[in-house]
Parts: C-alpha cells; sequence; structure tokens
C-alpha cells in the first residue's frame, strides 16, 4: 500500500527530451517506476531510454491510459502544460519547475478543482513511494538517506528533504510515500490534502511533517489533527527559526510577514495538537523512537 | 518586487483610480516648483520601501514653496531612520472626513485572489480585528464582482453615488492586480473626501517574483535592495540576504539553508549571509561564490549541499572551478551528500584537499570553532 503513487502508477513525463528529464527519466525507471510515455511538442516519434515520445499529451492517452504527468517543464510553460494534461483527462500531476508565477498557479488550482484533479508542486523535488516508484529529482538510489518503510513524509523542500530522511533511516525506520508539497506561496496540494490519505494508508504508521518560515500549513495540519483525531503519530520539524523577519529566505513561501508564519507560531500550533517539533534534524529520529518505540 | 509609492500611484492613475495630483522629485528646488501645480497646503512624502514613513517623519504638509524645498532637501539628505532617501513624492493636500481600507492579494488557503475591506482604514491592517475586514474570494475566470464589492463595503454607511465610486474603484485595483501580476494592491488608507469623492491617498503593490519576466517595466534598481550585496546578488538571480555574523554560506536548496542557519546559531555560531543558489546552475555557483567571499564579514566559508535536482556533482564541479580561480584565503568546510554524491566527494578531496564531512551538523560546529 501507498498513496497517490506504487509501481503501477502509468506515468507520462512532460518535457522528456531535456538534458536533465533525461538524466532523470533513466533514475525514475531505475527507481521501478512506470512511465508509459513522454511529451516534447516536435519531438514525437523519437524515444528516450526506450520510452515512446509523441508531440501531444493527447497522443499518448490514445495509446493507453495515463495516470499521472510529471513536468520538467520550465516555470514559463508550466501553466499551458498543465492545462493540456487536465484538458487530456489525467487526473494527477506533479510540476517540478521553480518560479511559476502566481497568477498562473491561481489559473491551475481554479481548473484543476473543476475537473477533479490533483496537482502536486510546483518548486518541489517530487514525490516517492520508496522501493516502488519515484517521480522528479530524488536520490531514491541511496540507501542511507530513502529505504521503504512506514514512516510518511510530506515537506516544503528538497535537500531538506534528503536531510530529514536520512535521520529517519538512520534511526531504523524507513519511508513509505513521500510527498513534496513544494516551497512556493501557493502550492496545488497542501499538507492537509494529503493527511487523509496518509490516514487510510495501512503501510503508513507514522507521519513526519518538514516545515519552514511563512505560509500556514502547519497550523492548518495542527488543526487538521485537532479536529478529526488523526490516529497516528506525527512529528514534525520547521526550519528558519533564526530567519529574519520581512524577508524572502529562498523559497517564495518562506517569508515572515505581519509577525505571522514564524516557527514559534508553528511550534505552539504543533504542540498543542500533541505533535512535538524537533530542535535539529537530527532530533526527528529520536522523536520518532519516543512515539513508536 | 515591492513598488515605491509613486510607482504605485502611477499604475493607479493609469488605470483610473483616482489619486491627489503631484509629482515625484529627486532635489529640494525640483520639490518647491512641484508645489505650483499642487498648490496648498501640499505634502511632502519620502519614497521608502519600509511601512511606519508617518511615525517616524517621512511625511509632512508644508504650506509654502520654500517650506516644501527645506523638507525635501532634510529627507533627501539625511533619509529617513537609517534608509536612504532618493526620491520624495509632493501631492496636494486633501480634506480627509473618513478613512477605509481596500486591497487584493491572494489567499494561499481558499486557493483564491480575495477582496479585502475595511472601514477602518488608515492604521496598520494587521492591527485591525478580523470581524472588521470583509474578505470576498474571487474566481480567477470570472473576476471581480460588483455585489461583492456592495456587500463588502455595506457597513460603511456612503451615499449611493460613492458606494458606486468604490465598485468601480474596485474594479480598476483588480484590473492592476491582474495586469501586473501583483502579489498585493493595497490602498490604505482609501479617503473620504470632505468634499464627498473618494480618493486614493497611499499605494501598496507587490510584484510577483516568479512573474518579472513578463513585467519587465519594473527593473531590479539598487533602491529596491537594502544593500549593496543583495542588489549584486539579484542581478545574478541569487536569492542573498545579508546577516550579522562571520560565518559565509553556501548551501543548495532554501529549507536545507534554513535548518544550516538554525543549527549555526543552536551551536553558538552566527552566520554571515543567507544565500540559496538554486537548480543546476554551474555559473551561479561562481556568482554565489564570490558574492560570499566579497563580504570582509567572513572569515569561514560553509559549503553545505545534499543533492537532488541541483545535483551535488554538478554543483561541487562549478564550486571546485570557482575555488582554484578565486583562491580564498579563509578555511573551507563542506558537507557534501546526495545526488552525483561520489564524485563530488572526489573534487573536493583530490582537486582542493580538502576532507569534506558527512553529517551537516560536524561541518557547522567545525566552521565555528574555525570562525572564532
Amino acid at each position: 500500500m501507498s498513496i497517490i503513487l506504487d509501481g503501477n502508477t502509468k506515468i507520462l513525463v512532460q518535457g522528456i527530451t531535456g538534458k536533465e528529464s533525461s538524466f532523470w527519466t533513466e533514475k525514475m525507471l531505475q527507481s521501478g517506476t512506470n512511465i508509459a510515455a513522454g511529451v516534447t511538442p516536435g519531438k514525437g516519434g523519437s524515444e528516450v531510454h526506450g520510452v515512446p515520445v509523441y508531440d501531444l499529451v493527447e497522443e499518448a492517452v490514445a495509446e493507453g491510459p495515463i495516470d499521472m504527468a510529471v513536468l520538467y517543464v520550465p516555470a514559463r510553460f508550466t501553466r499551458d502544460a498543465l492545462f493540456e494534461v487536465l484538458a487530456a483527462g489525467i487526473k494527477k500531476a506533479v510540476a517540478l519547475a521553480d518560479g511559476v508565477p502566481v497568477y498562473d498557479m491561481l489559473e491551475i488550482k481554479e481548473l484543476a478543482k473543476k475537473n477533479g484533479a490533483m496537482i502536486i508542486g510546483p518548486n518541489t523535488p517530487g514525490m516517492a513511494t520508496i522501493g516502488e516508484a519515484m517521480v522528479g529529482f530524488i536520490p531514491v538510489w541511496l540507501s542511507d538517506v530513502y529505504r521503504p518503510g512506514s514512516v510518511g513524509l510530506i515537506t516544503r523542500s528538497g535537500t531538506l528533504t534528503n536531510e530529514i530522511s536520512s535521520h529517519i533511516i538512520e534511526a531504523g525506520y524507513g519511508i513509505s510515500t513521500l510527498v513534496g508539497c513544494g516551497g512556493d506561496s501557493l502550492p496545488g496540494t497542501r499538507f492537509t490534502d494529503l493527511m487523509p490519505l496518509f490516514a487510510e494508508d495501512e503501510q503508513t504508521e507514522a507521519l513526519v511533517i518538514v516545515g519552514e518560515i511563512g505560509g500556514s500549513m502547519e497550523e492548518e495540519v495542527a488543526e487538521f489533527v485537532k479536529g478529526t483525531g488523526f490516529a497516528k503519530p506525527v512529528v514534525a520539524y520547521v526550519a528558519g527559526r533564526t530567519a529574519p523577519k520581512g524577508k524572502r529566505m529562498g523559497h517564495a513561501g518562506a517569508i515572515i510577514s505581519r509577525g505571522k508564519g514564524t516557527v514559534e507560531g508553528k511550534r505552539q500550533a504543533l504542540e498543542s495538537a500533541g505533535i512535538p517539533v524537533a530542535a535539529t534534524p537530527a532530533e526527528v529520529g529520536s522523536l520518532l523512537h519516543k512515539r513508536l518505540g | 518586487m515591492k513598488l515605491m509609492e509613486y510607482e504605485g500611484k502611477q499604475l493607479f492613475r493609469e488605470a483610473g483610480i483616482p489619486v491627489p495630483g503631484g509629482a515625484v522629485a529627486q532635489g529640494g528646488s525640483e520639490a518647491g516648483k512641484i508645489t505650483a501645480e499642487t498648490g496648498f497646503p501640499a505634502v511632502v512624502k519620502a519614497q521608502v520601501l519600509s511601512g511606519g514613513r508617518g511615525k517616524r517623519g517621512g511625511i509632512k504638509v508644508v504650506n509654502s514653496a520654500s517650506e516644501a524645498e527645506a523638507m525635501a532637501s532634510t529627507l533627501l539628505r539625511e533619509g529617513l531612520t537609517g534608509e536612504k532617501v532618493e526620491r520624495v513624492l509632493i501631492e496636494q493636500g486633501v480634506n480627509i472626513a473618513r478613512e477605509f481600507y481596500m486591497a487584493i492579494t491572494v489567499d494561499a488557503g481558499i486557493g483564491t485572489p480575495v477582496l479585502m475591506a475595511s472601514a477602518e482604514g488608515g492604521v496598520e491592517i494587521e492591527s485591525v480585528s478580523e470581524e472588521k475586514i470583509a474578505i470576498k474570494p474571487i474566481n480567477i475566470f470570472i473576476g471581480l464582482q460588483a455585489f461583492d464589492v456592495r456587500a463588502a463595503v455595506k457597513s460603511w454607511g456612503l451615499e449611493e453615488p460613492q458606494v458606486k465610486e468604490i465598485i468601480a474603484i474596485a474594479a480598476k485595483l483588480y484590473d492592476v492586480y491582474k495586469s501586473y501580476d501583483a502579489d498585493l494592491v493595497e490602498i490604505n488608507p482609501l479617503g473620504l473626501t470632505e468634499e464627498g469623492s473618494i480618493v486614493a491617498l497611499d499605494a501598496k503593490v507587490i510584484i510577483n517574483d516568479n512573474a518579472l519576466y513578463r513585467q519587465q517595466q519594473f527593473q531590479k534598481t539598487r533602491d529596491r535592495y537594502d544593500n549593496d550585496l543583495e542588489y549584486r546578488a539579484a542581478e545574478h538571480n541569487l536569492n542573498y540576504v545579508k546577516l550579522d555574523g562571520n560565518i559565509g554560506l553556501l548551501c543548495t536548496g532554501a529549507g536545507l539553508t534554513l535548518a544550516t542557519l538554525d543549527l549555526i546559531i543552536d551551536n553558538g555560531g552566527r552566520a554571515a549571509n543567507f544565500m540559496e543558489s538554486g537548480g543546476a546552475n554551474y555559473t551561479n555557483t561562481f556568482h554565489g561564490l564570490a558574492l560570499v567571499l566579497s563580504d570582509p564579514d567572513v572569515r569561514v566559508l560553509l559549503i553545505n549541499t545534499f543533492g537532488l535536482v541541483s545535483r551535488a556533482d554538478v554543483i561541487c564541479r562549478g564550486l571546485g572551478d570557482a575555488i582554484k580561480e578565486l583562491k580564498p584565503a579563509i578555511p573551507i568546510v563542506a558537507s557534501i551528500r546526495g545526488t552525483g554524491e561520489e564524485e563530488a566527494r572526489r573534487i573536493f578531496r583530490e582537486e582542493l584537499k580538502i576532507e569534506p564531512f558527512h553529517r551537516m551538523e560536524d561541518a557547522v560546529k567545525e566552521a565555528i570553532k574555525l570562525a572564532r
């Protein structure tokens, strides 16, 4: 069991012929990902690591069902690429690009809502069900960083996801599914959109939330746990405790403004819902020990 | 990108939102001359990006050209509580009966733009209690609806002509929001004059950074940044924030960089900067390193990467070449893991003779020790 993605999920890779995406397509295939098709306008008829390439998403869909699209597409083309995915009836998409204009995301979110589709990202490393499939940029083959197991992981960042996961592995646990919601101020999928899925997933016994300054996704997790009685142990880490106010710290969503979005505020909210907050990435491991034994 | 008031008011004026007559000046005598157009009383307003100008003496009513000239000269010469003032806005004085608040921004929780309106304007909106702010979600494909504006301002108790005027202003404000890819368009205060007309007395516009590629009329000029280093970083599309410590930081990924900052402070050190040189961008690595090293406060360089999309091998190839060319005279500490880690470690070990750490906590502690 897993959520959203497993070894049977049929994947379409948009922008498959690029240098980076070709590198990562090979890594995804090696990780067990079931890549059915690739799309790059103008490159239809070619192949990338044995994956057939089409000019249009609808041509790929005509050859067989697609469950999820992953977009190795630059930020400025992400809206059009996602509109094409939605028009073809695909219900899940992972948009990786950093730098998608907020206005484009507003249109994407509205259209996805209308189509009943889930958009993960943008500005995300992607997602993975460890041991089954990976879409994006996640080095799941590093066995001291990722191993299959029972801990669900949802994050707002990339490299920090690796760091936290390595401590979960070091503590003797493994990962069920990890989802990068991305570092933007307006993510397509929020932490709380994923929690009902993790609640139902039999493989997932505990959840680790990796947050950072800015926005309100961590506070929403606290409200969700209080409101639904989410039964599995949750442990959190929130980065940026010492960040100066009013400055954008790398991620578009990482800014403390109007006194809101501080780590202290998030810590208080999470702890009030019974969710311990690790002081360092390494402490995530010991907090899991306390909660899971 | 936050715009100055005069820039926001120019966008408002072009969109048809009423603003007081006036012009911007970069010198005292220029400011005096503008009062021939505005008449008296006039208002001299320092153009700075930080809030709370009024309380700091950045806004002053003047009654003669010489008074305007003196006030403008003082602000331009002395700045405003440590902040440089390069321009002043000279505006017609307006007789204000009431001050309201109106803004359009994104509500990330709802996932749509929202109209925010309150009868309590002229103060920081954060200090207004939530039940006194009307919030109306806007469907991005349908746009702002007149009935939503009418409902939002119903409690203000205005005459019908003024309600119609405010509905028209809100529609134009939404046009500005959409046309310029704004994160925020805010009128605070939105004034009702003694004569019964509605006028935007201030303008706060923030352009979405991700959309700047298609909003090229807004240039990254020096006056938009707090210091030279942050300005130079922006020219290379690096997100750099100057901090007060002595450990120069070169990390990949915003989240990991934030976590590294926290670890440094928890262990008794101070970072000289935040910087994220995101992406698998070879040339940015060079500029990023040059930038960090150009800060005279930096006594040790801490490199931390846990390669993902920005592969450790690509970043470290760039860093290796940059270190060979820039030859930093300070010690270098590195923690290297992730995508391409074997080649990345080889570059550091064999080419730079630097033994990278495996755990970032160990690298952080070593950097703090060397910075003392």
